[in-house]
């Protein structure tokens, strides 16, 4: 067994899956020059149990799984979608893969790959935490962060600040967020009580 | 054999009288036993502070690992909103007279955090009473030992069969201030206008 390119990981994921139900992935390439694979967020846990028992491709260790805002990215074309962003490594072959799942905003739903690699569980809380993304399937999706009774998800890029949280002020006599409006102010717009 | 208490043969040589406020007092400033409680880094100049090179020992400080040992609380490091109740747990647990020194600029003001967080409290006195603030970021272990000699003059300063008609939380000379902890009792008023 030998560590596997990227072309090669993506060859295996075709050649395993029988061709009717291949799954519409697609490789793609970062600013920065390194390859990845966007998969549909309806087959992430088929492509994921794939990648973890397939033989060649082993990937056994799920190293991290994150998200990002594009909003506000100067992505082109623009999105407004969260994307989970799946760290995987193969402790045998000595290889490892970025899947990245798109999650539209406001409905965003993504299953649940916690039951393929149970250490997702943690990181998934984290990101329905400060994302606001669903995981479906989640044994105990709850925020894992903030305070249970939080409200909003802090890292979207259009999250509006508190002015203060259980009574205690964010901000110092005179102080202003300058950039983002904060929740009291009348310009800020309603936002929902739960991520 | 020698009459000590006849004048000459060592009495006032041996025997110094006092008033036992004077004589509790003394043996609280010698014994303040400080609670093993650190959030950030200012921790590891507490430690350090505690270690064979500063020795904190030799003032009578002995870490203790439950508040219910503790006369001070040293909080070191950064609170966050979350973490900001269980400090006020953690002293609502410690013996009184109990005090409370604050470490740094987190545990100040917020620090470098004071402005742009959402996560981190403005500074531990917003939930419990703090005696003496040290700033630095982190502390020197010098600076803490000099924030500890200025927390004994004020242990000096302390009656423990006194006067009762104010706060038996705060020192007597205390001037610190705060905010009633919101779901729990309202403490009682000090009879001194607060800062």
């Amino acid at each position: 067994m030998s560590a596997l390119a990227f072309a090669d990981i993506v060859e295996r994921l075709r050649a395993v899956f029988p061709a009717a139900t291949l799954p519409a992935i697609e490789t793609k390439t970062s600013d920065n020059g390194q390859p990845w694979l966007l998969v549909p967020a309806n087959d992430i846990v088929r492509v994921a149990t794939v990648l973890r028992d397939d033989p060649v491709l082993g990937f056994a260790a799920l190293c991290d799984l994150t998200g990002w805002d594009l909003l506000k990215y100067p992505a082109n074309p623009p999105s407004t979608d969260i994307a989970i962003v799946y760290y995987l490594h193969s402790l045998i072959h000595r290889h490892h893969l970025t899947l990245k799942v798109l999650a539209p905003r406001d409905t965003g739903t993504v299953p649940s790959v916690s039951s393929v690699w149970p250490v997702a569980n943690y990181f998934e809380r984290e990101v329905f935490d400060l994302l606001g993304v669903h995981f479906a399937g989640h044994p105990n999706l709850k925020r894992i962060m903030m305070p249970d009774d939080w409200i909003g998800s802090p890292l979207r890029k259009d999250y509006i600040y508190p002015a203060s949280y259980n009574g205690i002020a964010h901000l110092r006599d005179g102080q202003k967020f300058e950039d983002a409006p904060t929740r009291g102010d009348a310009a800020a717009p309603a936002q929902a009580a739960k991520p | 054999m020698t009459d000590i208490t006849k004048p000459g043969n060592g009495a006032d040589e041996h025997v110094f009288t006092t008033s036992i406020d004077e004589f509790l007092a003394w043996g609280k400033e010698n014994s303040l036993f400080y609670l093993l409680f650190a959030t950030a880094c200012c921790g590891i100049e507490l430690m350090q502070t505690g270690g064979p090179r500063y020795d904190i020992d030799r003032l009578g400080m002995i870490p203790r690992a439950t508040p219910r040992q503790s006369d001070l609380m040293i909080v070191a490091g950064t609170i966050t909103h979350k973490m900001a109740s269980r400090v006020r747990t953690l002293w609502e647990q410690m013996t009184e007279p109990r005090w409370v020194v604050s470490m740094g600029s987190c545990a100040n003001s917020g620090g470098p955090f004071s402005k742009w967080s959402y996560s981190v409290l403005n500074g531990v006195d917003k939930y419990v009473p703090v005696d003496i603030y040290i700033p630095g970021c982190p502390p020197r272990p010098e600076a803490l030992i000099d924030g500890v000699m200025a927390l004994r003059e004020r242990v000096k300063k302390y009656r423990t069969l006194g006067v009762r008609d104010r706060d038996p939380h705060i020192v007597q000379g205390s001037d610190c201030a705060f905010g009633a902890h919101p779901g729990k009792p309202p403490l009682p008023e000090t009879t001194e206008p607060s800062a």
